[in-house]
Formats: C-alpha cells, sequence, structure tokens
C-alpha cells in the first residue's frame, strides 16, 4: 500500500540520477582537480546541472542543482550557501531554456554550460574583487585594474573555458538517461 | 514560458530559500562545528578519498617507473653528491648549534614556549577550489588521541606553520594554509621582533607566497629573513611561517610589506601536526 503512493519512475530516476551526482562529484575532487590548466581545476557539477535542467525540465534540474549545491558549499569552505543558490536557480533556468528556447543538442548544451559556468565565476570572483580588504583598497582594484584584478578576472576566466572541456563527458550520460524507457 | 516560471519557479525557489535559511542558521550556529549532514558526507567521503589518492600514488609510481627512469639515474647521482656534502656540514653541526642557541635567547625562544601536545594526521584531498587554499585531514574530533578544536595550528615535522583548523568533522577536519586568501597570522619580525601581520592575498596565493604588513614603525624587512608567529590566538609563538622573499610599497609609496615564501612546501606535504595544547610561559 506505501508503494502505491510512491511514483517508481520518478524514484528511479532520482536514484539514476543521484549516482550520476556522486560519481561526477568523486571524479571532479579526486581525478580532474589533479589535472590544473595554468594552476587552474575544473568543475564538472555545474555541467551535471545544466545537462539534467536541459533534457528533464526546471524542476528536476533546480532539484539536482539543489542538493548539487549543498554538497558543493560542504566541500568549499569559502562560501556557505552559494552553491545552494546558485545551482538550483541554473538547474531550474537551463529547464526553462531548454523548454522554451534551446534546443537539446550538443552545441545548445555547451552554450547553456558555459553561461552557467561564467555565472558562476563571477559569483566567486564578487567577494574577492569587491569585498575584501577595506573600500578604498576594493575601489583601487576594479577601478584602476591593477595586476590584482587581472589575475582575478584571469582565474575566473580559466576556471570557465577549463570547465567547459570537461562538461563535453556529462552530455551523453545524460542524454542517454533521458532518452531511456527508466523513469518515464 | 511566463507561466511555466510562475508555475515552478516560486515552488523552487522557496525551496532554495528554505534550504539556503536553514544552512545558514546552521552554519552561523554552530561556529565552525561540522553539521550532521557534512558530518556524514565527510565520513563517507574520507576514506574513499584516502583509497582514490592511494591508488592515484600507486598510478603516479608506475608512471613514474616507467617513463622517469633516466631522470630517476640523474637524480641519484645528484643525491650521492648532496649526500657527500650533507657529511661535510654534519661535522660544523657543533658550531650551527652554538649559533642556533645564541638566535633561540635573541628570540626570547626558550622562555616562552615549552613542549607541544602534537597529532599527527595524513592529508586526504585537497580542495578542488581555484579561490581557496585549504585540505582535509583524516582526523577529527572522535578520532584524534587528542581532541581537535577550530583553531588549532598545523606544523610540519620541522616546527614550520602549514595552516589552521577552520572546519571539523567527527572524523575528518578542514585545515586552511598559510597562503589561502582568508589567512591573518600574528607575526614577528627581525632581530628586533617587529610586530606585524601575515595576511593572505588572492594575487599572491596564486604565486604560493603571503603579505607581510600592518608592521610597527621603523620596523624593517630584509629579504631572507625569517618570519615567526607572534603568539596571537591560538597559535603559540616561534613557529616559522616562512622567510621575506621581497619587500614591495604600497599603493600609496608610504608603507613597506613583504612577500613572504612559506617555510613548508605545500606542494608536497603528506603528513602534519596538529598542536593540541600548548603552554606559555611568560
Amino acid at each position: 500500500m506505501l508503494l502505491d503512493l510512491i511514483d517508481l519512475s520518478k524514484l528511479r530516476r532520482a536514484i539514476v540520477y543521484g549516482l550520476l551526482l556522486a560519481g561526477v562529484l568523486i571524479l571532479q575532487n579526486l581525478l580532474v582537480s589533479r589535472l590544473t590548466l595554468a594552476g587552474i581545476r575544473a568543475m564538472m557539477v555545474p555541467a551535471l546541472v545544466v545537462a539534467v535542467g536541459l533534457f528533464e525540465g526546471g524542476v528536476w534540474g533546480g532539484g539536482l542543482g539543489l542538493v548539487a549545491g549543498y554538497l558543493t558549499d560542504m566541500s568549499y569552505t569559502d562560501h556557505v550557501i552559494l552553491f545552494t543558490v546558485l545551482l538550483s536557480a541554473i538547474g531550474f533556468f537551463a529547464g526553462v531554456l531548454g523548454k522554451y528556447m534551446l534546443q537539446k543538442g550538443f552545441v545548445s548544451y555547451l552554450a547553456a554550460t558555459f553561461l552557467a559556468l561564467s555565472v558562476i565565476a563571477f559569483c566567486q570572483m564578487f567577494p574577492t574583487l569587491f569585498l575584501s580588504g577595506d573600500d578604498a583598497e576594493a575601489f583601487r582594484r576594479l577601478y584602476f585594474a591593477g595586476r590584482y584584478t587581472w589575475l582575478v578576472l584571469r582565474t575566473g576566466l580559466l576556471q570557465t573555458l577549463w570547465s567547459l572541456v570537461w562538461a563535453a563527458p556529462v552530455y551523453l550520460p545524460c542524454k542517454l538517461i533521458a532518452a531511456s524507457p527508466l523513469g518515464h | 514560458m511566463k507561466e511555466y516560471i510562475k508555475k515552478y519557479g516560486v515552488r523552487i525557489g522557496a525551496a532554495v530559500i528554505a534550504v539556503a535559511l536553514v544552512v545558514g542558521l546552521a552554519t552561523t550556529l554552530l561556529h565552525g562545528r561540522a553539521g550532521l549532514l557534512s558530518n556524514i558526507s565527510g565520513a563517507i567521503s574520507s576514506p574513499v578519498g584516502q583509497a582514490a589518492a592511494s591508488a592515484i600514488e600507486w598510478i603516479e609510481g608506475i608512471y613514474g617507473y616507467i617513463y622517469k627512469y633516466d631522470q630517476l639515474v640523474a637524480e641519484n647521482n645528484s643525491l650521492r653528491a648532496q649526500l657527500a656534502e650533507a657529511q661535510q656540514a654534519a661535522i660544523d653541526a657543533s658550531q650551527y648549534k652554538e649559533e642556533n642557541e645564541r638566535l633561540r635567547e635573541l628570540l626570547d625562544f626558550a622562555d616562552k614556549h615549552t613542549d607541544y601536545v602534537m597529532e599527527s594526521a595524513k592529508i586526504t584531498e585537497w580542495s578542488s577550489s581555484n579561490w581557496e587554499s585549504t585540505f582535509r585531514l583524516s582526523k577529527g574530533s572522535a578520532n584524534a588521541t587528542n581532541a581537535f578544536e577550530v583553531g588549532d595550528c598545523v606544523i610540519t615535522e620541522y616546527g614550520a606553520l602549514v595552516g589552521q583548523v577552520i572546519e571539523l568533522g567527527d572524523t575528518w577536519c578542514t585545515v586552511r594554509t598559510v597562503i589561502d586568501s582568508a589567512i591573518d597570522v600574528g607575526a614577528l619580525v627581525g632581530e628586533a621582533g617587529a610586530v606585524g601581520m601575515c595576511v593572505g592575498d588572492f594575487g599572491l596565493m596564486q604565486e604560493g607566497h603571503l603579505r607581510l604588513t600592518y608592521l610597527s614603525e621603523n620596523a624593517q624587512l630584509i629579504e631572507g629573513e625569517a618570519v615567526l608567529t607572534s603568539g596571537r590566538g591560538s597559535i603559540p609563538q616561534g613557529l616559522v611561517i616562512g622567510y621575506i622573499h621581497s619587500v614591495l610599497s604600497e599603493g600609496n609609496g608610504q608603507t613597506l610589506y613583504g612577500v613572504v615564501e612559506p617555510a613548508c612546501d605545500l606542494g608536497s606535504l603528506t603528513q602534519v601536526f596538529v598542536i593540541t595544547d600548548f603552554t606559555v610561559q611568560e
């Protein structure tokens, strides 16, 4: 009788995406983080959130983004709830774009992922650029566009581009899961 | 599209806000202690991280053996030469020992510090973020012989400061390194023991350095000088933070600051020591 209350197909789908999220997290933190580009590490989790949002819709993207964001915030110490909010918003709006504007092809996926990674990089840069040090120092960093600002922007740009490379292998598993009879 | 966003966006937004409020409130109330879900996540990922780190070390070892044989031969020859030099240096050790005793007296080191209570721990994984320099240790509040606390300092076997514990779980803890942009450690520099602060700087973090600033008046900075901890907070006095790499002027051109190179090689660390207790003798 309890089983009648549960939508098993959605539960199966949630479990599969949960396992995929766990695998991507392990891959990101233990392997991809060791392969750096000019000292910069890539992120794979935002790409997964975008892919799920694109293929499964805004609700699934937002839900997976909420869980993925919370797990990401736990492993990073410089933010408390940044990724919890950011990834759930990214997942939801990826679903909205997928439903009304974007094709579900690889190029559209890459474009959406690039946008998501850019937003994430900007949000990570924001405290370093505008909030660290006193106001005068922050002003000097921003408006005189000195070496410090260039380093921050360089880090954000390289993180976005290097993460885009690692977004490619995430596309196919998500597409296969979405296309399979599993959970539909 | 608007209807879709209205219908589902409000629900998703409400769920996100609720989770964010709970997480933010819990983090504030816990003061560095990990919550239940963080603890569970860390307990699950810590052994996986250790296993993966061991596997990666093994694979790297095989790769090194196969493809770096010539380099190993050259390194062996170099090490033989270094060994000969080290044997000569050992003969001169007594002179260095006397000089060391004079420096300790000069810094008032022997009067200020006694033995430390230390706990060793292995590094299980480094943070994958590009905006911080932190790593996780294999011990926490429950599985360490001497209980860790948030704020405990971490050193190498040579007494060089590595960082500070900032988050504590039952079987793991997170350490912020000396080059992290959020670090700040009280410092002493020079023969006169000028007071300053070693603070993190994002730009310098990319180069593996940190900044020595907020110096007392008439402080003299000389390249190569050792920078020691001042004993502020829960960090014992006299630990080596690093050495002055260069002296630069601030944007106003009137004050100087030092770029400090850490005494520890962060890239090669595998095991560190947490000072859980120490006694200060005035």
